[in-house]
């Protein structure tokens, strides 16, 4: 608290002990070319509210973000009830009593609403409190617990969010715009459960756009601004005029460039009624050498509806360009008839990384480029150093790549591309996010020279002073609509003072979908496999039996299952680590290197060999789990290129220990697994239970439930307190464990020791597990369903040869029956996604 | 990203280290690395293992290396668009397969090796639909079709491909042509590289594969065709792999219903040490020939001095592990060793 406006305890409205249960020292936190927080210092009493205000990326999340644990401090102190957080992570600073309520929620869309609450309390081991639901009652939440959150609309997540955080009875709480997606009466409500909460004693942090709310709950507001806090104020000592300019910064000292206005502009772009996900309807105009702004609080549909225009996620109305609408919207056509989009978000949406500071910045132009399609540099580098030197692009080299430069300079390259190809109409989404005061400059001057040669220019910022300074009118957007168009803007609190009343609009937004037909999919994607899985056995089996009754032999059935062993076990490995997100193309070269390793150690059944085999398959089973580890979660390195590096290494060995079929492997290791009840094997009904236990395990249990979080969203999973890290790296470890137990069982079928012996479970196990439900992007799944894949393919193989088909046929139908599976299921998927997002 | 402060005052160097600074871009460390592990191995080479260096010795590493590079750049091309190929050993064997099997009838050796390159591009094609149309994820996709295609090659042609097993001469004899020590199948590998450089760096729709690999989303934002874009990537990867698979087939005159199998895991190889970049993006043609070359010269140097095929595999499957890695970390920097890396929260 160093500024302007230091107050002294003025009297509070309620009662307040004076222990500090937050504070945050000196803490500084960098991003590569961007520091922000700068040695911030706040604290939050128990029992009072303090609210944190200012603008959009002023650094309110990064402070959030560093005292939740969720980002490392660079310097400075976190305390958290008078200890030290240090590098402890979110699970330390949930232990100590901050739990934090984020604006995009900390929620697994995926599960349920009790499974989100369970996940929460399961991650730092408190069990749920008794009285949770009366608790939960209070907030009157609108869904019930076994709904799907992904079924909720956006407010009721944001309720859940807060409620599920305060349900933990925190020390202390932290708020990030809360009443954000909710209308009056249940922002009045949770205004009301928060005064409560401080009576209580929690220090709550609070997080808020909304200035008339902050002054009826707050007892001490601060505001701060590119990562500095401006001031502390007490209670009743500010005016909403004195903070907006502490939240925008003294009046601009940034000049912006002087230009003629356009009198009784053409218009270049017209929008009727344009509506699409999170937007509209929103008709609005842009004339010739005007520069139109959209502005608003975050969140309000201004993203959405600049990508609208060039068709991404649209669902109605009309585009028309110079006067002539465009029959189908796409991003193509929209670049055909003259609109040039370039977007502020670079990482995501503008810049080609890898590719050169020249590429990036001529990827738009046309003939320009050279004759017959080509794209010739005699031409591209006159072009290029035209626009470089027009905008002020500072780069080693036209040849470096794009991500070397400064974010002001690679949105210099992205501005480059309209420079060079003239459009119509130019949309720029956040032209200086992320931009030096020196590039700001540069992009001004370039938006308003477009501007003076015809352009039409329509401008969505975050930052209000630049659209005061920029622009000829603003729209300012709320919850998806134009609510107000300001002309000749005056100045930058204007345009903010408008949209920080639009916020408190009234409008439900709360709402719950009708959704039966999502619960209905849901348990789909679960059961379906299993259903469809023994459906097709049965009909495999009593084909096969019917053309020949060797089928039903003891001796055939009980071979059938033993040659599913080793398969059953890989492919309830290969599951449970699809489900964690990840993947491991090895197993089948790990599971050569144990028949491999067995032909050595395992002649006999004697102790002695038995205890060898043991610490040689146990050395495997790390020494390549350890291999992925290091490459996938601590370098990063795709877990695709990992895993087929260590394929290579893992098959390498075994030739090399065995390049010639040889070594016994003690028969006795067959007759063991061979044994069971009737035809059936012991070991497959261990495997059989296995699967079970494994699959209650993971609908059941805490760290199940973990799992399944881990791959569905592990950014939720991270926030909540989970060590995302550790499941991912005890997944990769379960992968080879599966995979050398599948090669034992594998061994005592081989016989002897041989190095490609299991290159050929690759596929099917990859088959097994998809037929059984897996998705490759995590989180889904069924144990029992993977078993009975393995099951389904290795009676395609029994079936194969006593139907009297050539083998080849098998193989095919592997990789045919993997495909329709994956098409399938990614079928169903869409299909509800689809039913997701029906309004 | 890491914003670079040097870049400002090298903005005013003098002409000559400016064009020093270019080359140092236009070929960054990524694409030096192959060239400086070839070299490597021949210095090597010349030491421990001259032999390797000999005239009979070059003949057979350049054919290997120029089946292998044919191969690999269709590889390189799905990569670059984002997406990967293990049935590259399926197709390139189809290739195989076809201008054998139809040998003994006679057939014009030319139009079976254009029926060769048309299904291998429309084997290739399905792939495609299957990964950018279908969206579904290019790893299993290609894990079913090469299970599918080598069974169904097998069923075509049989496992011996024909009576006589053996590849038509004339294509034999281009296979196996040599001028000096160097083998003909890497000079046409040479040029067919110079082609696809030309097409990916000089056109515009070949600059859009590199584009629409390195970010889908902008791609398409830009107004890049990116469906259309990643499909033709991978129908001229097919051609590739039939043009690498009939010249195999000519150089080892006898092929079999297995001969491709060793490119599903070596072309991934060649790819990473020539620094492609797996997440998508634009790649060097000239550096996937030069890991070609130093990839089956080591192998050649390795099995000259004793080592047994396994132990050839496990470096290979290294090299490709540090290879990757160094990439890996030399593009995103020591920050990506922070695990709390700042990851932008998703809407």
């Amino acid at each position: 608290m160093d500024t302007t406006a230091v107050l002294e305890d003025t009297a509070p409205t309620q009662q307040r002990s004076s222990t500090t249960a937050l504070e945050v020292i000196g803490v500084t936190k960098s991003f590569p070319g961007v520091r922000a927080l700068d040695s911030v210092n706040f604290d939050c009493m128990e029992g009072e509210v303090h609210a944190l205000v200012g603008e959009n990326g002023s650094g309110k999340s990064t402070m959030i973000k560093a005292a939740s644990g969720v980002y490392d401090i660079d310097e400075g102190r976190i305390v958290i009830g008078g200890e030290e957080l240090g590098r402890g992570g979110v699970q330390r600073s949930r232990r100590l009593g901050l739990i934090t309520a984020y604006q995009d929620t900390s929620l697994v869309n995926e599960l349920t609403v009790a499974d989100n609450i369970a996940l929460s309390f399961n991650a730092i081991g408190e069990a749920k409190p008794p009285d949770l639901i009366r608790y939960l009652g209070r907030f009157d939440l609108p869904f019930r617990q076994t709904d799907l959150v992904a079924a909720l609309g956006p407010g009721a997540r944001q309720l859940l969010e807060v409620a599920r955080a305060m349900a933990h009875r925190p020390k202390v709480l932290m708020l990030d715009e809360p009443t954000a997606a909710l209308d009056m009466k249940l922002a009045e409500k949770l205004e009301e459960i928060i005064r409560q909460a401080r009576d209580d004693g929690t220090a709550i942090v609070y997080v808020s756009h909304r200035l008339a709310e902050v002054r009826r709950l707050a007892d001490r507001l601060t505001v701060i601004r590119d990562g500095q806090i401006q001031g502390t104020y007490a209670h009743s000592d500010w005016a909403v005029e004195e903070i907006v300019e502490l939240m925008v910064g003294a009046p601009t000292s940034l000049e912006f460039p002087d230009r003629t206005l356009p009198t009784e502009p053409a218009t270049r772009l017209e929008l009727k009624g344009l509506e699409g996900q999170g937007f509209g309807p929103v008709s609005l105009t842009v004339g010739s050498g005007e520069i139109v702004g959209i502005a608003g609080a975050e969140g309000n549909g201004q993203r959405q509806l600049l990508r609208g225009i060039i068709g991404m996620d649209l669902s109605g109305g009309s585009v028309a360009v110079e006067g002539k609408t465009l029959s189908r919207v796409s991003p193509s056509s929209a670049l055909k008839s003259g609109i040039s989009f370039q977007s502020g978000d670079r990482v995501k949406e503008s810049i080609f990384p890898g590719a050169s500071v020249l590429d990036n910045a001529t990827s738009q132009l046309g003939e320009e480029s050279g004759p017959y399609g080509t794209s010739l540099t005699k031409r591209l580098l006159p072009a290029y150093r035209g626009a470089s030197k027009r905008l002020n692009i500072v780069a080693a080299s036209p040849y470096m790549p794009v991500e070397g430069l400064s974010g002001g300079n690679q949105q210099k390259v992205v501005l480059a591309r309209p420079w060079l190809r003239t459009p119509e109409v130019l949309i720029v989404d956040e032209p200086t996010q992320g931009v030096d005061a020196r590039a700001r400059l540069d992009i001004y001057a370039t938006l308003t020279s477009a501007a003076q040669a015809g352009v039409g220019v329509l401008v969505n910022s975050s930052d209000s002073s630049e659209l005061a300074g920029l622009c000829d009118r603003v729209y300012v957007m709320s919850r998806g609509v134009v609510v107000e168009e300001i002309v000749k803007p005056e100045s930058e609190g204007q345009i903010v003072r408008s949209f920080v009343a639009a916020t408190d609009v009234s409008e439900t937004q709360v709402s719950l979908r009708e959704n039966a037909g999502l619960r209905w999919f849901d348990r789909l994607a679960v059961h379906t496999p299993i259903i469809v899985l023994l459906i097709l056995i049965a009909a495999l089996a009593l084909y096969t039996g019917s053309r020949t009754p060797v089928f039903w032999s003891t001796f055939n059935l009980s071979s059938w299952l033993i040659l599913t062993l080793p398969l059953a076990f890989v492919a309830l490995a290969q599951q449970y680590n699809l489900i964690s997100g990840l993947f491991d193309i090895s197993i089948g070269s790990v599971m050569s290197l144990t028949v491999v390793i067995l032909s050595f150690t395992l002649p006999d059944m004697s102790p002695s060999s038995l205890l060898k085999s043991f610490v040689a398959l146990a050395a495997a089973v790390v020494a390549v789990g350890a291999f992925n580890s290091v490459l996938i979660e601590t370098l990063k390195v795709t877990p695709i290129v990992a895993t087929v590096a260590s394929l290579g290494v893992v098959q390498g060995v075994a030739i090399w220990l065995r390049p010639e079929y040889g070594g016994i492997i003690a028969p006795q290791l067959n007759t063991m697994f061979a044994q069971g009840i009737a035809f059936i094997p012991t070991t497959f009904i261990l495997v059989t239970v296995l699967a079970v236990v494994l699959e209650w395990w993971l609908y059941k249990s805490r760290r199940g439930l973990a799992l399944r979080a881990t791959g569905l969203r592990s950014d939720s999973a991270l926030r909540v307190g989970w060590r995302v890290n550790r499941i991912r790296t005890g997944a990769l470890f379960v992968s080879v464990l599966g995979a050398v137990v599948g090669g034992v069982v594998l061994a005592s079928q081989a016989g002897a020791g041989s190095n490609g012996v299991g290159s050929t479970y690759a596929l099917p196990t990859f088959a097994a597990v998809f037929l059984g439900g897996a998705v490759m992007t995590g989180g889904r799944g069924s144990f029992v369903g993977a078993l009975l894949g393995a099951l389904f393919l290795s009676l395609i193989n029994n079936a194969v040869p006593l139907l009297g088909i050539q083998p080849a046929w098998a193989q095919i139908l592997n990789g045919v029956v993997l495909l329709v599976a994956i098409a399938a299921y990614a079928g169903l998927d869409k299909a509800r996604l689809r039913a997701l997002r029906r309004p | 990203m890491t914003a670079d402060p040097i870049a400002a005052d090298r903005a005013t160097n003098s002409r000559g280290d400016q064009r020093l600074t270019d080359l140092k871009y236009r070929w960054p460390a990524r694409y030096r690395a192959s060239w400086a592990a070839l070299l490597l191995v021949i210095l090597g080479a010349a030491v421990v293992a001259p032999h390797a260096l000999s005239g009979d010795s070059i003949t057979l590493v350049t054919a290997l290396a120029g089946v292998l590079a044919l191969a690999s750049f269709g590889q390189v091309l799905i990569v670059t668009t984002g997406a990967i190929d293990l049935s590259i050993s399926a197709i390139v064997s189809v290739a195989a397969g076809i201008v054998v099997h139809y040998a003994d009838s006679g057939t014009n050796v030319w139009l079976l090796a254009l029926l060769a390159l048309v299904v291998c591009a429309v084997l290739s094609l399905i792939n495609g639909v299957l990964i950018v149309i279908l969206r579904l994820n290019a790893l299993i996709v290609t894990l079913a079709t090469v299970g599918a295609i080598t069974g169904l090659i097998q069923l075509w042609t049989g496992v011996a491909l024909s009576a006589s097993a053996r590849t038509p001469q004339p294509l034999v004899d281009i296979a196996q042509a040599q001028v000096g020590s160097i083998n003909a199948v890497f000079i046409l590998a040479v040029i067919t590289g110079a082609v696809l450089a030309y097409v990916l760096n000089k056109t515009r729709a070949g600059k859009s594969i590199a584009l629409a690999g390195s970010n889908p989303r902008a791609a398409e934002m830009l107004g890049i065709r990116v469906k259309l874009v990643h499909l033709s990537a991978f129908t001229l990867a097919g051609v590739l792999y039939g043009i690498a698979g009939v010249m195999l087939a000519g150089y080892i005159s006898s092929p079999d219903v297995l001969s491709g199998a060793s490119y599903q895991l070596l072309a991934i190889t060649v790819a990473g040490v020539a620094g492609v970049l797996f997440t998508g993006g634009p790649a060097s043609v000239a550096s996937v020939i030069g890991s070609c070359v130093f990839l089956v010269l080591l192998d050649q140097v390795l099995s000259i001095k004793g080592m047994d095929a396994g132990q050839r595999v496990v470096i290979q499957g290294l090299v490709l592990a540090v290879a990757v890695a160094a990439i890996t970390v030399s593009q995103y920097g020591a920050a990506r060793f922070n695990k709390l890396r700042p990851r932008r929260p998703t809407p």
